[in-house]
């Protein structure tokens, strides 16, 4: 009796085992599946694509017959500051975070002012602010040159004014570094805003309320409380300005005149009249790894931020 | 032309191009001169395309009649079976064309349409980017329309062959010191079609020179107030200068190039704002008085002497620089005859009168001299076979590869 | 339980007259609350009774319409919330996520301005007394929700307010861990001797834990007293009902007699003390606790002096320590009797034909 009873649970058990190891496999394959195409659109728009501009970095490939082997050299020269493009970068970079931190500072009471104050406006409120760039882009860039330019809105109103002599209108705004990052920032600004507006949003609102009790004034409570939970939202907008703007070309063509160059201007150059791509994929392939390490950081700040949220 | 790039920048090339308003190629000059078809203002452009295919289904249909006659007697006979069955052989609908945008217009090909298959056009978005998709295969045209700087790396990736030009009976007309600067080792590689000077001009109410030289565009009493072009092609600028001391500034030395590329460096500081490509633009500057100096195809300064402003252009002592632009056959080309059809109509007499008089370029044929505008004969010599001599054609610039990374080192210096 | 013995005669808290609105809806309607120092004091009704809104109002996040608030005979009504002290613990105990449980409960000592090494001490001396000592360095997302509790308990009570508000602030934990806490506020309080305001739903946990409850309903304050007050005497069917459970039932009244009244049930009665102007013919609401109702043989009551009707057993609810019996009274309707299972009479079966009978002072008179 005894035995009969063990070997029938053993069965059972051995039964049971079998069949959560098909269900566990099943799973296995699910997933597996499910990660294919992630994989797949990783390797085919990524891996491949990135493995030819190595490729064309060292020389292994080449678009024109150069003869100059393979080798690290153009790395070299980039590297070792040889060339110009080094503190090319090191300006761009300069501009990036410029551009991420002021944009950053004059989004965050905007998205302080939706999140927090504007109630049940807040979302008409937020569309009106995207409103306006959701027309082309271009037009938008050259509004500026329209409202900065020579002849544009501001000199004209000045020399009208007579603030300013006719012959002598205020130079370097339509044209030059400082213009590039004017538009840059103005293009960026609505973008910015959302991802604090969302960080402060999703904030319970009865930590003010805590803050306030334990006789914490606004102004404290904002800079032990609101501030420090949107700080993720804070991180996040910083880099959505400052990857994009580091590899910008687009508006320094535009705006950026002689002294407007960029990182992302030369790589576009280099690629396209210059027909060198071998020293363009260096730069494109430096550029790939600053925002890439950029994006690390990005994530660990905005992983322990989601953790203090938790 | 932009396969290495990542999307972003792809699509934003796309949109640049497609916008026409700010065509990045290595020479603006030069390219101003392929994309002559195309005026400053995009808006313009479909007008002018509408305006002239109106004219010229009218102007077809009298070509034709003119052809039909002239056909018997045009070739020579050695080549003319040959030809017939060369032209039998292949599909002339399949002839494609990459060119700037505004040279499908029959009117700059006459005679050709009625005895052969109306082509097939690219358009291309200028010689370097063109040059660069043709050597990625990105189109396989059997003909190909950019300016000439591009020749020496044609010519030398192997891209276009010789064209026989016993099949283009025009030939005999063209310019022998543009076709001379098109061919290698005694193959024409290129047949010209137009030409033009790059001069500096000036406003001559604002600035006297003091020197006729293209030194004008490096005078840092102007500073701010000069233009430059977003081209290799200051290097030749800059080297035409005796104080610079270029044995041959269309193929500058390695230290020759060091210098200029220092001397450049310096000297982009004094331009102000953009280093133009969009010509609508620099016309207006030049025009307000915003710029007093700067360096275009005689085209610009002929409309704006035609517009009233005060402008004047330097023969400069050192000579003028020069570029022409014309067709490439390319080498995997498979409509050779048609090719060779089309080429000929394409540098006709006729032909040639259009694309002076609509654009103002001086044209490559010799006998293409009754243009509407007698300042062109004048500035350009016009007919004249010794018109260019002394002239430093782009078209014989070599490595140009070299000058390009180099000035875009320089472009990278003035940001940094 | 008994009252605690920090209950002073000093009037702590005095709502006076307070009444706010929100847009339309009367939230708390002239309610007057006169808390005592060191006394556990309970607001309680169902969701939207104005429990929440009066503590609220005395904490400062709410402005009263009308009305004043005393915080020992101080006007406060119009001050800010950081300048009353009294000392909130929130519903879901709205710790600051990114401050760890030192950081957390030292945040108002830092606005006071009280010096580094007191902090620390004060701060170490409250997670001892919520029972969470060493735990200083711990994130919040790293405690179970007892132990949030428990610190959200020491953020407050660590700036020795005069009064704690509490907001149902055992909602979130499970039933075991809240009984738990329930006892251990008590103590922490009677410790302390703190004024405690208690907000909650839960009439089980107002009764174990308050010296006196208020409870609320629609806005007003129905009835306040002990427990025991609340409980045994509720002085309308709103707290009769609201508090414990309840057999309600109309009593017509057929005979009169000194202070009693009574009605005829089949062949049993109902009786219960009515005042002296009830004249017979009236109908009162009268209610028994299940708890009170005994069971015995159809022709032996328990309680022969009190109420007593005769029914069938319909359905017996085994609760573990509890039973109960639904009996089906011809005339009268379903009584709910609770005994404790281990008593004889918890031996009846459905079907069976028994007495229910209550002692007279139990009949409880509704209105």
């Amino acid at each position: 009796m005894v035995s009969e009873n063990d070997t029938s649970e053993k069965s059972d058990t051995s039964e049971k085992k079998v069949r959560v190891a098909s269900l566990a496999r099943r799973r296995h394959r699910v997933t597996r599946s499910l990660l294919a195409l992630p994989l797949g659109w990783l390797v085919l728009f990524f891996l491949i694509p990135v493995s030819l501009v190595v490729a064309y970095s060292v020389g292994i490939l080449e678009t024109f017959t150069k003869e100059e082997g393979v080798s690290l050299e153009t790395w070299r020269i980039f590297l070792t500051g040889e060339n110009v493009y080094m503190l090319l970068f090191i300006k761009s970079f300069r501009m990036a975070l410029i551009v991420a931190v002021v944009v950053v500072i004059l989004a965050y009471p905007i998205a302080y002012f939706l999140a927090m104050i504007a109630d049940k406006y807040k979302y008409s409120l937020l569309l009106l602010m995207i409103a306006p760039f959701m027309t082309n882009f271009f037009m938008r860039v050259m509004a500026w040159k329209v409202l900065l330019g020579r002849q544009g809105v501001l000199n004209s109103f000045l020399i009208w004014s007579g603030l300013r002599d006719e012959g002598n209108p205020i130079e370097g705004l339509a044209f030059g570094e400082i213009p590039v990052m004017i538009v840059l920032g103005y293009v960026w600004i609505p973008f910015v805003m959302l991802p604090m507006f969302a960080a402060m949003i999703s904030m319970d609102r009865r930590l003010l309320e805590a803050a306030a009790d334990l006789g914490a004034s606004r102004w404290r409570a904002f800079w032990k409380v609101t501030f420090p939970l949107s700080l993720p939202g804070v991180v996040a907008s910083f880099f959505f300005v400052f990857i994009p703007t580091i590899g910008e070309f687009v508006v320094p063509k535009l705006v950026g005149g002689t002294k407007g160059y960029m990182f992302g201007s030369a790589i576009d150059d280099l690629f396209g009249m210059g027909l060198d791509w071998r020293t363009g994929s260096v730069l494109s392939l430096w550029l790939v790894m600053a925002v890439f390490i950029l994006a690390l950081l990005f994530m660990r700040l905005v992983r322990f931020g989601r953790l203090a949220e938790s | 032309m932009s396969d290495g790039r990542d999307p972003i920048s792809r699509r934003d090339f796309v949109k640049l191009a497609g916008k026409g308003a700010l065509v990045a190629g290595a020479m603006p000059a030069a390219l101003a001169a392929c994309g002559e078809d195309a005026p400053p203002e995009t808006v313009v452009v479909t007008e002018t395309v509408i305006e002239e295919r109106i004219v010229t289904e009218t102007e077809t249909v009298i070509e034709e009649k003119i052809v039909e006659v002239e056909v018997p007697g045009e070739a020579p006979t050695t080549t003319m079976g040959m030809r017939e069955a060369g032209l039998a052989a292949e599909n002339g609908a399949d002839l494609l064309i990459y060119a700037p945008p505004g040279r499908e217009v029959p009117t700059q090909w006459p005679g050709y349409l009625g005895r052969f298959p109306h082509p097939q056009f690219a358009a291309t978005a200028g010689s370097f980017a063109s040059l660069g998709e043709l050597q990625l295969g990105a189109i396989e045209p059997d003909i190909w329309n950019p300016c000439f700087a591009v020749f020496d790396t044609a010519v030398s990736e192997g891209l276009v062959q010789p064209w026989d030009t016993s099949l283009i009976p025009n030939f005999a007309d063209l310019n022998p010191n543009l076709t001379a600067a098109t061919s290698r080792d005694g193959n024409q590689y290129a047949i010209p079609l137009l030409y033009g000077l790059a001069i500096p001009i000036y406003r001559a109410d604002l600035y006297t020179p003091k020197e006729n030289s293209y030194s004008i565009l490096f005078d840092e009493d102007l500073a701010g107030k000069v233009t430059w072009t977003d081209s290799a092609e200051w290097f030749v600028v800059a080297g035409k200068l005796p104080e610079n001391n270029v044995a041959n500034p269309l193929d500058p030395t390695e230290e020759e190039l060091d210098r200029l590329v220092e001397f450049m460096k310096r000297k982009i500081r004094i331009v102000p704002a953009a280093l133009y490509s969009d010509l609508a633009t620099n016309q207006t500057d030049l025009a307000t008085g915003n710029i007093v100096a700067s360096y275009v195809a005689p085209t610009q300064w002929i409309e704006l002497t035609k517009q009233g402003v005060d402008i004047a252009f330097i023969t400069p002592d050192e000579g003028f620089i020069g570029f022409s632009c014309g067709y490439f056959l390319m080498a995997d080309a498979d409509q050779y005859y048609h090719a060779h059809e089309w080429v000929n109509a394409a540098v006709s007499v006729e032909a040639a009168l259009t694309i002076s008089n609509k654009f103002n370029f001086g044209n490559s044929n010799l006998k293409a001299t009754a243009v509407d505008n007698p300042l062109l004969v004048d500035v350009m010599g016009l007919g004249d076979p010794a018109a260019l001599d002394g002239v430093s054609l782009l078209d014989k610039m070599q490595n140009i590869d070299r000058l390009n990374d180099a000035w875009i080192e320089v472009k990278a210096a003035a940001g940094v | 339980m008994t009252a605690s013995s920090s209950v002073t005669s000093e009037v702590g808290i005095h709502l006076k007259g307070i009444t706010k609105t929100f847009g339309e809806v009367v939230a708390v309607d002239d309610v007057d609350i006169v808390i005592r120092e060191g006394e556990f004091y309970s607001l309680l009704g169902p969701s939207g009774c104005g429990k929440t809104t009066s503590l609220r109002m005395i904490a400062g996040f709410e402005v009263p319409d009308t009305g004043r608030i005393l915080l020992r005979d101080k006007d406060v009504s119009g001050d800010l919330p950081s300048k009353r002290n009294v000392n909130m613990v929130f519903q879901h105990y709205a710790l600051f996520p990114h401050m760890n449980v030192e950081d957390n409960v030292m945040f108002g000592l830092r606005v006071s301005g009280v010096r580094k090494k007191e902090r620390v001490q004060r701060v170490a001396e409250i997670l001892e007394i919520v029972r969470l000592p060493g735990f200083q360095k711990r994130k919040p997302f790293q405690l179970s929700g007892g132990q949030q509790q428990r610190v959200a308990l020491a953020r407050a009570l660590v700036n020795r307010p005069s009064a704690l508000l509490l907001d149902e602030p055992l909602g979130a934990l499970d039933v075991k861990l809240r009984r738990e806490m329930q006892l251990e506020l008590k103590a922490i309080q009677h410790d302390l001797g703190t004024t405690f305001v208690y907000v909650t739903h839960d009439q089980e946990e107002a009764l174990t834990m308050s010296d006196r409850i208020a409870v609320m309903n629609l806005g007003r304050v129905e009835q306040v007293g002990t427990p025991r007050e609340i409980y045994e005497h509720p002085e309308s069917s709103f707290v009769a009902g609201f508090i414990g459970s309840l057999n309600a039932m109309d009593l017509k009244i057929q005979q009169r007699q000194d202070d009693t009244g009574g009605m005829t049930v089949g062949e049993g009665w109902v009786i219960a003390r009515v005042d002296a102007d009830v004249a017979v013919g009236t109908t009162l609401r009268a209610a028994v606790r299940p708890e009170r109702i005994a069971l015995g043989p159809a022709g032996a009551p328990a309680h022969p002096d009190g109420s007593v009707v005769v029914g069938t057993v319909e359905e017996v609810i085994y609760l573990g320590a509890m039973s109960l019996f639904h009996v089906d009274i011809p005339g009268l309707g379903q009584l709910v009797s609770q005994r404790m299972s281990h008593e004889d009479e918890s031996a009846y079966r459905i079907g069976d034909r028994v007495s229910a009978s209550w002692e007279l002072a139990h009949t409880l008179v509704l209105e």
